[in-house]
């Protein structure tokens, strides 16, 4: 019993060794500005968590990165790169944004369904085409997810400023998502919605998957250990495209529910970079559901809080996209450094005890 | 008439050359088993970097030098966290790719203080085309190829070392090795990091070169998202090329002419431009590596170590 507990505090130390270099590198930053590092860091953490909104802020920005990062975490585990999730955003994000336009006819829960599912498919399949061409032409996904990311990015970027813009504004955006796909708020005076709360039930679930099912079992082993996977007959391309698909469906649901429950609309840059940071994410989290809904909620906490610190004391804002690049190095680091003391000190114990 | 056409033809050199360095420097340390795709946080950096210095001190020469020198640190950096920290280039890339983008946006409003100013702030010293005295006389190419800057002189110069030093010298040959079976390289006595280490340096300084000729020669003001994707678009040319020099070049000119063509014909063929809008221009590159691999990507072959870690065994 003592030692599992001296094992899990093993595995937690790194994250705090990390993230306590993060704050020192975010006070750093904050004494190159010219402000007080000490105060500037208090109001951070109450701008990211003090009051009952600011707290539903960060749950609501924490959303679409646990979304992507749960799917995330399967082809990752597998062994898969997928970095194609800033793509799968922007498809996802139109088509639902384009189904919610079109069907506004309908009566109200009507177009809602259709506009999530058809955001869950086109992230979807649009996770398919990588899939598909590693599967059957042996082609790098790294390669292929990331051009794809970028014929996302141009393709939305067209359609916002030609077919589907607002007639009514100057700005690059689709009209405004009608009233019958809005999906409606839990709170009245809090912006989190309905389809927050699937957010939460899948953190379980994929606990669950991973942990007592084969699949999750298969894909593990496929991760570890490539070459043996094929002798005990795992299916290869199954897994590939299996993956793939539970990533490019989950980051269609993070697309939907900002579309439809957050923005009303889709406008350039409308996914803030969530696709490339929750890849450090799901690392950062240890692979683990549990590990990565902390880790996003506190990412999203940080990214308010430099957010509304930079806006009211006057500094440039993008200190948030500093920090979510820092960020997984310093894990890293930090992991890499605790596993080499703790070699160590055992390797001196051992010698002592003899 | 054969004037617009020279002045296109010198349009597609001048915009080749940031590519073509930023090709090089990224097929060398392709070519050698390590797949960065910090290239475009790379860019994004040295251009700004080029930018203040050459605004500061109005010397274009040397903002390409802190470019090369922006370029440096960061393949370095990239080189020590993924050989020997150890963490996987791809998470590696992404993340000092978005620290790029943040501290390009944060370092650019806070030295040229953003809130104060009003105006954008532009360069008068960019570089100066040079004559070649002769050669620039020829009747046809004279004034496409020998009347631009000394960076693109350099170029010309640049190209056939490349080419030599990967195809036809012992060097090439360990570095090829190095990227098709480090351990294997590594037992018949080639210093795998030694030959990394050594593409990244060469690499980093032709990448951050392209780089800040954007803010040196093409452009007077930095903006924000100048760069767009350019670091991708070399990577899917090299790709295109199958990282050989001589074909990536290749590609790197193709992909030129449409994008010159699409700054020069612009007001020309308002009526075509509807139908060929300027994201297309940009995605061309993207759409067309993506075709090119699902048509032929059987025969299309990486280095073999490209992108997977390579640890020492004692």
């Amino acid at each position: 019993m003592r030692s599992e507990a001296i094992v899990k505090f093993i595995k937690i130390l790194p994250i705090i060794f990390g993230f306590s270099l993060l704050l020192l590198l975010i006070m750093v930053l904050f004494l190159l500005s010219g402000l007080n590092p000490i105060t500037s860091c208090q109001l951070l953490f109450y701008y990211g968590f003090g009051t009952t909104t600011y707290l539903s802020e960060a749950f609501l920005r924490s959303i679409p990165i646990l979304f992507i990062s749960l799917g995330l975490m399967f082809p990752f585990m597998a062994g898969i790169w997928n970095i194609g999730a800033e793509g799968q955003f922007y498809v996802a994000a139109i088509v639902s944004a384009a189904i919610a336009i079109y069907s506004a006819w309908m009566p109200f829960p009507i177009p809602l369904i259709l506009s999530i599912i058809g955001g869950c498919l086109g992230g979807a399949v649009y996770a398919l085409i990588p899939a598909y061409l590693r599967v059957t032409r042996n082609v790098n996904e790294i390669f292929t997810s990331l051009m794809l990311n970028y014929i996302a990015i141009y393709s939305v970027s067209y359609l916002i400023l030609g077919p589907l813009r607002n007639p009514t504004t100057n700005f690059a955006e689709t009209p405004p998502i009608p009233g019958s796909a809005i999906i409606p708020r839990i709170f009245p005076n809090l912006r989190l919605n309905f389809l927050s709360i699937l957010a939460f039930i899948l953190i379980p679930i994929t606990l669950i998957i991973i942990n007592n099912t084969s699949f999750g079992l298969s894909l593990k082993f496929m991760g570890q250990n490539p070459i043996a996977a094929e002798f005990i007959a795992i299916d290869k391309k199954r897994i590939i495209i299996t993956t793939m698909f539970i990533s490019g469906f989950l980051t269609g649901l993070a697309a939907a529910h900002e579309v439809l429950g957050v923005v009303h609309a889709v406008r350039q840059g409308i996914s803030s970079n969530y696709g490339y940071i929750s890849i450090g994410i799901v690392y950062f989290g240890g692979m683990n559901p549990i590990g990565i809904f902390l880790i996003s909620l506190l990412a999203a906490g940080i990214i308010n809080g430099t957010r509304l610190v930079s806006f009211f004391t006057g500094i440039p804002i993008g200190l948030s996209d500093m920090l979510f690049g820092a960020l997984p190095l310093l894990i890293f680091i930090s992991n890499k450094a605790v596993e080499k003391i703790l070699n160590s000190i055992l390797i001196h114990r051992k010698r002592w005890m003899e | 008439m054969i004037n617009f056409i020279h002045d296109f033809l010198r349009a597609v050199i001048r915009v080749s050359v940031p590519l073509g360095y930023a090709g090089l420097g990224e097929l060398l340390v392709e070519k050698s088993g390590l797949l960065n795709i910090s290239i475009e946080g790379t860019l994004w950096l040295s251009a700004l970097f080029a930018f203040i210095v050459n605004y500061y001190y109005e010397n274009p020469y040397y903002g390409i030098l802190i470019g090369m020198f922006i370029g440096i640190i960061y393949y370095l950096l990239f080189g020590f966290l993924s050989m020997y920290v150890g963490l996987n280039q791809v998470l590696v890339g992404v993340a000092l790719n978005l620290f790029a983008y943040g501290s390009t946006f944060y370092i650019y409003r806070f030295v040229f203080e953003w809130r104060e100013r009003v105006s954008i702030p532009s360069i008068r010293s960019l570089m100066n085309d040079i004559k070649i005295p002769f050669l620039s006389e020829m009747p046809l190419l004279g004034y496409i190829f020998f009347n631009q800057p000394l960076i693109v002189y350099i170029f010309y110069i640049v190209v056939p070392i490349i080419f030599i030093l990967l195809n036809k010298t012992i060097y090439g040959l360990y570095i090829t090795s190095i990227g098709e079976n480090p351990e294997v390289s590594d037992k018949i006595g080639i210093s795998v990091f030694k030959y990394r280490l050594i593409c990244l340096f060469i690499g980093g300084a032709f990448v951050g070169l392209g780089g800040s000729i954007f803010t040196t020669y093409l452009s007077n003001i930095y903006l924000d998202h100048m760069i767009a994707g350019r670091g991708f678009i070399v990577i899917a040319l090299l790709i295109l090329g199958s990282w050989s020099p001589l074909k990536t070049i290749g590609a790197i000119i193709l992909y030129s002419f449409v994008e010159a063509f699409q700054y020069r014909f612009q007001t020309l063929f308002a009526s075509i431009m509807v139908f060929l809008p300027y994201q297309f221009v940009l995605m061309l590159p993207y759409l067309t590596t993506v075709t090119v691999l699902i048509v032929i990507g059987r025969r299309i072959k990486p280095p073999s170590w490209l992108g997977k870690q390579y640890i020492r065994v004692k």
